[in-house]
């Protein structure tokens, strides 16, 4: 049985047989071309139950496989001239079950492929990952209720007990309150949220 | 006083950064410095903070964008506009455009 649970380890694998099926391509053509070969299949059935006659069932299937054959004047790729033998080929998957659901294929042959691994190349100057964002309303109440647990903490021990019963270390050059402080600004998902509010909870 | 680095979204508006800044304030943090910088190799928007004793006592931080066709003094009327106390003056990334943002109370 597939259940949710395994999806990634399955995504994971499909990757890897696509990146692995690359250079199998390249390298078994000795003609000048490049052959890619990307496959891809996610699935998820459930199938339990039956009250009588009908049960109920859940398919989600996908299955894609796409192949692209680039012809090249057979030299040997240079580093800033010509390079059609480069490829890199990714796949993202997401799922929040029924709801948020996103598919994502990614393929870049020649320089593209060598540029876009560069750190400084135009490829990569995506912006850092953003730590701070605008939070809803519930959450922001949430962090206040926490900032005033923090504000009414006895000391630093406290503030120590909190952070293990919540897993998380005292940072570096920092006290334990100043890295409890720091949680809390940094919670900005319920699930953040309910770590902090229960370790607080346990350590009073 | 701990200092807090913290990266806002290259692709944000600017109100949406202002209230990014309004609700870390309310907790326990003050505004120290907004700059645009380079975090594990790529640009970002970057703001300090140092914790404060005095979270929410604070006026609100205002964002506001200055023009960067303005020249030096044209800039500094802007800055020293009446009726404001600037915490800081420097650049963001808003809307994936990099500006002059004084943040001001």
């Amino acid at each position: 049985m597939t259940n949710l649970r395994t999806l990634p380890s399955r995504l994971l694998f499909f990757s890897l047989w696509s990146l692995v099926l690359i250079p199998v391509g390249c390298a078994a053509s000795r003609q000048p071309r490049v052959t890619v070969v990307t496959g891809t299949t996610i699935g998820l059935k459930v199938t339990p139950g039956d009250g009588q006659t009908r049960p109920p069932q859940v398919t989600f299937g996908y299955k894609r496989a796409e192949l692209a054959i680039i012809p090249t004047k057979g030299g040997t790729a240079t580093k800033d001239a010509s390079d059609a033998f480069s490829t890199l080929a990714a796949f993202f998957f997401s799922t929040e079950w029924v709801g948020q659901t996103e598919i994502a294929s990614f393929i870049a042959t020649g320089h593209s492929a060598r540029a876009i691994q560069t750190l400084g190349q135009e490829f990569s100057t995506a912006f850092a990952h953003e730590t701070l964002g605008v939070v809803s309303e519930e959450i922001q109440k949430r962090r206040l209720a926490l900032g005033k647990d923090w504000e009414a903490l006895g000391g630093e021990d406290e503030a120590k007990r909190v952070l293990d019963f919540a897993g998380l270390p005292v940072k570096p050059n920092r006290t334990p309150k100043a890295s409890l402080l720091d949680a809390i600004k940094d919670a900005q998902t319920t699930s953040q949220l309910m770590v902090l509010e229960s370790a607080f909870m346990r350590a009073r | 006083m701990a200092i807090s680095l913290d990266i806002l979204g290259a692709h944000r508006t600017l109100a949406e950064l202002q209230q990014t800044i309004r609700q870390t304030e309310a907790l326990p943090f003050q505004l120290l410095s907004l700059a645009v910088g380079v975090v594990g190799g790529a640009p970002a928007s970057l703001a300090t903070f140092v914790q404060t004793s005095a979270g929410g006592l604070l006026a609100p931080i205002t964002l506001e964008e200055i023009a960067s066709n303005l020249d030096k003094n044209q800039q500094e009327v802007e800055l020293n506009k009446p009726g404001r106390h600037v915490v800081c003056y420097g650049s963001l990334y808003v809307g994936g455009q990099q500006r002059n943002v004084v943040a001001f109370r």
